[in-house]
């Protein structure tokens, strides 16, 4: 074997295991999103991230991956759809080129899981209240638009021409998953209850432990969202350069669970869990951008500055009366612009140099060409994105509607569009279940004799 | 005094209790979720394709503790505040005599508490 053989065979060991660390991303948001809210939505709020990823896998598979990464011109891809059993085993061929340290195949698995994020991140603020089937089309209309925009940041487009610094997707997934829920939460309205007036009313979250679950599995998949996204084991003549990669990362997220503390204890008076966890969402959002980039300590500045834009973001938005159940808007939003602009400040120039991406940021050189470079990223993806995704949902509003009705919400989504409750035990006389005489801490010595009842009468007399 | 008890739609509950409140003066409550049925007719649930019914729908159970004098007022005052404008499942309200009504505190019958407060 080759040594040329080798290292290929470690870049594709490295790309496939990020891939999939940052595929168990989806029941980090299952968790971190059923947490978050109300205990008649649990189910369905965790289970719409199979049906999503789902439809984002094969959309992609179909279309998306030749549009962001086939080879074409500096706006989309137009080579490498529905690709053939050859192209995805080939490296750095046509129709993608543009993977020269792994075959296509791993491309696309660690490409579709970093759709599948960003669409992950749209329902978060449009929880509760949507229609099933927006789920299914506008799934897959996202996982288009997201395509496009990646494109032109990383798959040889126009904004990757001009130099912007995005390492693993700040911009890309974050910013622009955050855009579309921003679309969507406006166009929905919020949940029943959530505003009186100007007044907005706390709808708690039903399951923090969940929340904090989500958080930490987030945080863990991190490792292979930002660190996989050298796309090999050595980078420029850096051999491992994804280790220092991760460090960053972990160093940023660190900052933001403290930050996020602090600051909700400042303004709320109590470190409230919920803004612990957005604290280190934010920082890992904005990290994502910089983590290559960037000087540790620059880390940690990120990092403690995003704890603080995710909780003032969050009361933000709910100020504005935008309901936004799980924070979407502010964590991935606030925060990817935030981190986008951070690595124009304060991207080394030796980092840029090995990335070969751009120029160091503003306190190396002096110089607002990179700010710059990444406000205009900035900019034309927030217009492209924010636009097709309010116009889609728009159109969907006006044809076929995309908020459930008022009963439907009211009893809740688990019962009323599948039929079934996450948790059915509380409602439902279930043979052996909760609050029946065989429940397990009920059954004293008095019972033992007893055979079982198919169907037990539930404990009290009802009126 | 009296007992009066209330079964009402969970999203009444904060309804009926600070009508009370308003109407009547009556300060004090304990609220029990429940499931129960009435003439409404239940959910149907599935369940892996097996569908079965449900005659339990989520209630609320409200236990007042009132002055005798207080008792009709209190009553009007739930059922027209659990009202709900649907055809059914508003559930009930009805009470019973209380006796040996004592505040736990002070160990006394629960008129003299009150006065002594």
């Amino acid at each position: 074997m080759k040594n040329s053989d080798l290292l290929l065979a470690a870049n594709t060991l490295w790309v496939v295991v990020a891939a999939v660390l940052v595929m168990f991303m989806q029941a980090g948001f299952a968790f971190l999103e059923a947490g978050l809210t109300r205990m008649k939505n649990a189910a369905h709020i965790a289970g719409k991230n199979v049906l999503i990823f789902a439809v984002c896998s094969l959309v992609y598979w179909a279309v998306g991956f030749g549009i962001a990464f086939g080879d074409g011109g500096s706006v989309i891809g137009t080579h490498g759809f529905a690709p053939s059993v050859d192209s995805l085993l080939a490296v750095g061929k046509a129709p993608y080129a543009f993977f020269t340290t792994v075959p296509a195949a791993a491309g696309y698995l660690f490409e579709v899981v970093f759709a599948g994020v960003s669409l992950a991140i749209v329902w978060g603020a449009m929880a509760e209240r949507a229609k099933l089937w927006v789920y299914f089309v506008f799934g897959a209309i996202f996982t288009v638009i997201y395509s496009i925009t990646s494109h032109w940041v990383w798959g040889g487009g126009w904004l990757m021409g001009l130099g912007m610094q995005d390492f693993a997707g700040s911009t890309v997934v974050h910013y622009q998953g955050a855009l579309a829920a921003l679309a969507g939460a406006l166009l929905l309205g919020a949940r029943i209850g959530k505003f009186e007036g100007r007044r907005a009313n706390p709808i708690p979250g039903h399951n923090i432990p969940y929340a904090v679950l989500g958080t930490i599995i987030l945080w863990f998949g991190w490792f292979g969202f930002n660190p996989g996204s050298t796309l090999a084991v050595v980078t420029g003549h850096k051999v491992g350069y994804f280790a220092y990669v991760a460090l960053t990362t972990n160093l940023a997220a660190a900052a933001g669970a403290l930050s996020g503390a602090v600051t909700a204890w400042l303004v709320l008076r109590k470190p409230d869990i919920s803004m612990i966890l957005n604290g280190v969402l934010a920082a890992l959002v904005a990290v994502t951008a910089a983590s290559g980039f960037v000087a540790p300590w620059a880390a940690v500045v990120i990092g403690l500055v995003s704890g603080v834009i995710a909780v003032v973001g969050v009361l933000a938005v709910e100020r504005i009366g935008i309901d936004d159940p799980i924070g979407a808007v502010s964590v991935h939003g606030a925060a990817g612009v935030w981190g986008t602009i951070a690595t124009g400040l304060f991207a080394v120039p030796a980092l840029a140099k090995t990335l070969n991406t751009g120029q160091g940021g503003l306190v190396y050189t002096g110089s607002l060409h990179q700010v710059w470079v990444q406000l205009i990223g900035l900019a034309a993806v927030g217009a492209f994105t924010f636009s097709a995704s309010f116009a889609c949902l728009w159109a969907m509003k006006r044809l076929w509607g995309i908020r459930v009705e008022e009963e439907t919400e009211t009893a809740g989504l688990d019962v009323s569009e599948h039929g079934m409750w996450g948790y059915p035990e509380f409602y439902i006389p279930v043979p052996g279940g909760y609050g029946t005489e065989a429940h397990g801490h009920l059954v004293g010595h008095a019972h033992e004799r007893r055979v079982p009842q198919p169907s037990p009468e539930p404990v009290g007399e009802a009126a | 005094m009296t007992k009066v008890e209330a079964v009402v739609l969970r999203e009444r509950v904060e309804i009926v209790i600070d009508a009370v409140e308003d109407e009547t003066g009556h300060v004090g409550v304990t609220v029990v979720e429940a499931v129960g049925h009435g003439r409404e007719p239940g959910i149907t649930h599935e369940y892996r394709g097996r569908v079965f019914e449900s005659r339990f729908l989520p209630k609320a159970l409200l236990t007042f503790v009132v002055a005798d004098e207080l008792a009709d007022a209190v009553v009007a005052t739930i059922a027209d505040a659990a009202r709900s404008g649907n055809d059914c499942g508003d559930g009930l309200v009805w009470t019973t005599p209380a006796y040996r009504v004592t505040h736990n505190r002070t160990g006394l019958p629960l008129e003299r508490a009150e006065k002594a407060a």
